[in-house]
């Protein structure tokens, strides 16, 4: 990580930026959206990753301590991604987020028995934290 | 061989991402590296706006997935397999360099 930071460097103008965005560690719910409005089916685990957010954030540390960037700003937002069918949901988790993401059995099935009873008007959503930080090349 | 059926579902569709991005950086006549860029799917979004845009991927296939997709519109972005690690392109060669979900 390091070193894809010091190459960023070298290819940056004097005075370039360097954006890191990424989604955070932190739990978020598995919500099910209706005409009604939403409900969270329980909380899904962001956290297997978290090493390499943490390693992530010591490298950005590093960089700036060997006085290659300056932080400018840093933002948070929200980043949703949608379903529409629980099989379209746990097929997309298996297939794209397996190693990213922990559902609880007991978050499925609840997201299951929810989803039912709207079947035709329901929808799913993650809505994952975002990092969005602003640096310059010093 | 059946075709493999494809997963539907929808990212971003507020568009948190591209707006947070353009918001904190002047996109318009820039050079733009996107490191980790995947199969495209963010640069897409910014292609249009700066002078010339560059996403690089160590894997081959998101990127003819990138290049499959890219419109004929956005002809200023290039997809590359490299590592960001060592990257082909000489110094100062960008004004904008952006990991996505990629550090």
């Amino acid at each position: 990580m390091v070193h894809a930071l010091q190459e960023a460097w070298r290819v940056l103008v004097p005075g370039g930026i360097m954006i890191d965005v990424r989604p955070l560690c932190v739990d978020v719910p598995l919500e099910i959206l209706t005409p009604a409005g939403s409900e969270s089916a329980g909380l899904v685990d962001m956290n297997p990753e978290i090493d390499k957010d943490i390693a992530s954030d010591a490298a950005i540390q590093a960089v700036i301590g060997d006085g290659l960037y300056k932080m400018v700003e840093q933002e948070y937002f929200d980043f949703a991604y949608y379903w529409n069918s629980i099989r379209e949901f746990k097929a997309d988790l298996d297939e794209r987020w397996k190693d990213e993401v922990i559902l609880p059995i007991e978050v499925l099935k609840r997201a299951r028995a929810m989803f039912k009873k709207h079947q035709d008007d329901a929808r799913l959503r993650i809505r994952i934290r975002m990092k969005l930080a602003k640096f310059t090349k010093s | 061989m059946p075709k493999k059926k494809q997963i539907e579902y929808s990212r971003d569709p507020e568009s948190a991402e591209l707006n947070h991005l353009v918001a904190a950086c002047q996109l318009s006549g820039k050079s733009v590296l996107e490191i980790g860029c995947g199969n495209g799917v963010l640069t897409r979004q910014y292609a249009h706006l700066p002078r010339k845009v560059i996403g690089i991927d160590p894997k081959a296939a998101e990127l003819q997935e990138a290049s499959r997709a890219r419109p004929a519109s956005q002809p200023e972005a290039t997809f590359i397999q490299a590592m960001g690690e060592a990257m082909p392109f000489p110094p100062q060669a960008f004004d904008l360099v952006i990991f996505a979900s990629s550090l």
